[in-house]
């Protein structure tokens, strides 16, 4: 079950890359926050997608709490508009994005586990988002639509659409070598 | 990491141990939860600003001009608060759909500092710490296993790669007449592209790293990360004077 070399470097280069991407979704969903912030929460999941994705190609314990971590830092470190808060809600969505992975013991990739680690990432989210972005001053009703609706959007993108991503690679035949291909 | 200016390079932050500044960072934005008046929150600005002023080695200019982009941003936390919080008090104003009250203005000030604060804090850290120094001092003084960390820095450091892969897989499609036909799908067009070759690259620079003797054993540093007084003293200093900001105002 231990780390191989070119695991952790694929792991960290597919995080830098969705660190680009968190890092661009920062700016443009303050926009419909200002709209509702229910709405907002639709877009969530975006933000946690390193954790799907790496974890569905590496298949190790603690690659989806790494790969957002490293992602959140990329973010952080290229300019993101949260600071280095950016790093803090990244350990969280990691941490639920994990959980269910760990659930399973790291042995089922079906696309009901996927979709549980982006549902558990949008609790890890609203976690943080309830003590320390402010959504816990907002009305009951915004507060539980923030919750559901970054769960679902958690399950989606950063779900199935990592998994989606993860099989088309697969088809290419670039992760032979990877745990995804059935190998070691 | 951006360059970081050579006075920034010299200065004492820049001294400091990597990864108990960054331990310690967090410590304070965690605390940060616990600031919940407009005073609190914007005393909470004031020792990263001093920090920077002074250990960090940014001239005012150089620090307006980083937070500057974070302007829009800190308009954006008090509208989403002064529009969204949920209060007693009479609604002072309606538009829409959101209802604009006294209090929720405040929760947005506070939050909008909170903010700041943690943006501030970001930007001591980057303009002050070199990313190699980071990941050796991870393996040094947090006990990271080396082939975590220098698998991660190899990782991030061919970050630059991507942009030129961009430039030749755009040049190759327009050669043939098969370029997106909007900027805004040329990401969806690319990215399996882009994201395959850099399995590929990534692979080739593990095996290489391996090739010569990059295992896990027992290693030597060419860099020593230093490790003193002066990075308990920091520690101190923040936590004192968060404590303060949260305890007595």
């Amino acid at each position: 079950m231990s780390w191989k070399l070119r695991e952790i470097v694929v792991a960290a280069v597919l995080s830098v890359v969705c660190g680009a991407i968190y890092l661009g979704w920062d700016f443009l969903f303050q926009v419909v926050h200002a709209a509702s912030p229910v709405a907002q929460a639709a877009f969530n999941g975006l933000w946690w997608i390193a954790s799907g994705l790496v974890a569905y190609i590496v298949r190790k314990p603690g690659a989806a709490l790494l790969a957002e971590l490293v992602g959140a830092f990329a973010e952080f470190a290229l300019g993101s508009p949260y600071g280095m808060a950016a790093v803090f809600i990244g350990l969280f969505q990691g941490l639920g994005a994990e959980i269910p992975f760990l659930a399973t013991r790291y042995q089922k990739w079906g696309i009901t586990t996927m979709m549980l680690s982006g549902a558990v990432g949008g609790i890890g989210n609203t976690f943080y988002s309830y003590y320390w972005q402010g959504v816990n001053q907002y009305s009951v009703g915004n507060m539980i639509g923030w919750l559901v609706v970054s769960m679902i959007s958690g399950a989606i993108l950063a779900g199935v659409l990592p998994k989606l991503i993860g099989d088309a690679l697969k088809r290419t035949g670039v992760l032979r070598n990877f745990k995804i291909a059935g190998r070691e | 990491m951006e360059q970081a200016a050579i006075a920034q390079a010299k200065s004492l932050a820049a001294k400091l141990n990597p990864s108990y500044k960054l331990l310690i960072t967090m410590i304070v934005l965690f605390a940060l939860a616990l600031v919940h008046h407009p005073l609190q929150a914007v005393l909470s600005v004031v020792p990263p600003i001093v920090l920077m002023l002074t250990i960090g080695g940014l001239s005012l200019i150089t620090l307006l001009k980083r937070l500057l982009p974070f302007a829009v941003f800190f308009f954006f936390y008090v509208f989403f608060q002064a529009a969204y919080s949920t209060t007693n008090d009479a609604t002072v104003y309606h538009f829409l759909w959101y209802h604009f009250s006294k209090t929720g203005v405040i929760n947005g000030i506070v939050l909008a500092f909170r903010m700041l604060t943690s943006v501030t804090y970001g930007v001591l850290f980057v303009s002050t710490t070199d990313l190699t120094d980071l990941i050796v001092s991870l393996c040094q003084d947090l006990r990271v296993p080396p082939k975590f960390a220098y698998g991660i820095l190899a990782g991030i450091r061919f970050m630059p790669m991507f942009k030129e892969e961009w430039h030749k897989l755009r040049a190759a499609r327009q050669l043939r007449g098969r370029d997106a036909k909007w900027s805004v799908t040329r990401i969806v067009t690319y990215a399996l592209p882009l994201l395959s070759q850099a399995i590929r690259t990534s692979e080739r620079v593990a095996v290489a790293m391996e090739a010569r003797g990059f295992t896990n054993g027992p290693r030597t540093y060419y860099r020593q990360i230093h490790r003193g007084m002066r990075d308990v003293l920091y520690g101190l200093v923040l936590l004192a004077a968060n404590l303060v900001i949260i305890i007595a105002f």
